[in-house]
């Protein structure tokens, strides 16, 4: 019974998988000077581009949460059918909980594509490590293919280490990232 | 703008022919006539991309404000506000015609409002970097953070400095946008790694395949990849 459950599981891991999850933790930095204690995350895979972040439509996912005196992480698990497609994350600080006492465009923020992290039937990790915010300004940063850690096949387990070989840039798309090998 | 345009190629005309001079004179006078008439047909039918150079060229045969201006004008409407603003500050410094400098410095303001503005910040201080802007080296002056003016539109950035694997951005500005982008390197691996190793394949192997028949034995229900309980599940 069990070498039938084996064959199935390896034949269901090979052919069944449709979708792709990526555990993204986001550690968040309360602000010091206490005027913007709330974290808004909007998290799409819309290409984000940085002219057209205030438009992108964050209907996916939002998370509010404040932030006293210590760092807070954020646990989420980012499932896609779609793998090529990038993953945006933007976290608004905001001075009330529903966010609405600013524009987004006035407002300091946080804002990050991942390259890739989406693998088919794979499940990848990384940790997001958000600061407090820093005047007005909004801070828009990418994290390379290659930065995005873990490959399992399905079940969560202890994430393994993500290694790409094949060039020295962790943004090359020629680089063969542990998710690629089949 | 055409009658604009055309104005003030009479008036450009009218200052470079009232020159008197020796034969040389003359043919280079002609020659920026030429050039600027060129000029003044291409905006008229709005070929900016025509206009700019023959304007360029009028400038640097006559060194009429009015040309320097039109092309000027010709580069903001390509929305190439940096150009045009570089422009616009000639006229204003050269030129002598008190309303052709105000019409530059109202155009010089609009344009200067328009372009977008991009902060590479983490930069260290004292270290200067090898920063190219759409492929091109831009000096880094050692001003922190690194502030970087560009027509709004597609752009990208590298970062490199010795001893560290490259950085780059790339993405789309609007106009009068003031972006930061945050810089990080991460140090090149120094020399042989364990990923050489052929034994560190082995073992890798080896924890693969053990790894996959583990979880064959365990989870025979994997087909699905499954969100961790503890976690904010995100569908995108």
């Amino acid at each position: 019974m069990r070498r039938l459950a084996l064959v199935v599981a390896v034949l269901s891991l090979g052919g069944c998988a449709r979708d792709g999850v990526f555990d993204l933790d986001v550690a968040l930095e309360p602000d010091p000077t206490g005027v913007r204690p709330w974290r808004l995350i909007e998290i799409t895979d819309i290409d984000g581009i940085a002219s057209s972040w205030d438009q992108l439509t964050f209907a996916t996912a939002s998370t509010r949460t404040v932030l006293v005196d210590d760092r807070t992480t954020l646990r989420f698990s980012v499932v896609s059918e779609r793998e090529a497609t990038e993953v945006s994350v933007r976290v608004r600080y905001c001075r009330t909980q529903s966010c609405s006492d600013s524009p987004i465009s006035s407002e300091p923020g946080y804002r990050v594509t991942f390259q890739r992290s989406i693998w088919i039937g794979r499940r990848t990790q990384y940790t997001l490590v958000v600061g407090p915010p820093t005047e007005e300004s909004v801070t828009v940063d990418q994290v390379c293919r290659c930065e995005v850690t873990g490959c399992n096949s399905g079940v969560p387990a202890t994430p393994t280490s993500g290694i790409c070989v094949g060039t020295a840039d962790r943004c090359s798309t020629t680089a063969t990232h542990p998710c690629d090998v089949h | 703008m055409r009658v604009h345009v055309v104005c003030l190629s009479l008036a450009f005309l009218v200052s470079v022919w009232v020159v008197p001079g020796a034969d040389a004179q003359t043919d280079r006078t002609a020659d920026a006539v030429a050039a600027f008439e060129e000029g003044t047909a291409a905006a008229g039918e709005e070929r900016w991309s025509d206009a700019i150079p023959a304007f360029r060229r009028a400038y640097a045969l006559s060194h009429s404000s009015l040309a320097l201006f039109n092309a000027g004008y010709a580069l903001r409407a390509l929305g190439r506000f940096v150009d045009a603003r570089a422009a616009f500050d000639e006229v204003i410094a050269t030129s002598t015609d008190a309303d052709l400098i105000g019409e530059a410095r109202t155009y010089r303001d609009e344009v200067a409002a328009r372009i977008a503005q991009l902060h590479l910040e983490g930069l260290a201080e004292p270290t200067r970097y090898d920063v190219r802007l759409d492929a091109t080296h831009v000096e880094d002056d050692g001003t922190r953070p690194l502030r970087l003016e560009l027509d709004p539109g597609a752009h990208s950035i590298q970062v490199h400095l010795a001893g560290f694997l490259p950085f780059d951005w790339s993405g789309e500005l609007r106009e009068g946008a003031v972006e930061r982008l945050s810089i990080s390197l991460a140090p090149v691996p120094s020399g042989s790694t364990v990923l050489d190793e052929p034994w560190f394949w082995v073992v890798i192997g080896v924890v693969v395949v053990g790894a996959a028949i583990a979880i064959g034995y365990i989870a025979d229900d994997a087909a699905q990849l499954r969100p961790a309980g503890d976690r904010t599940v995100v569908r995108l």
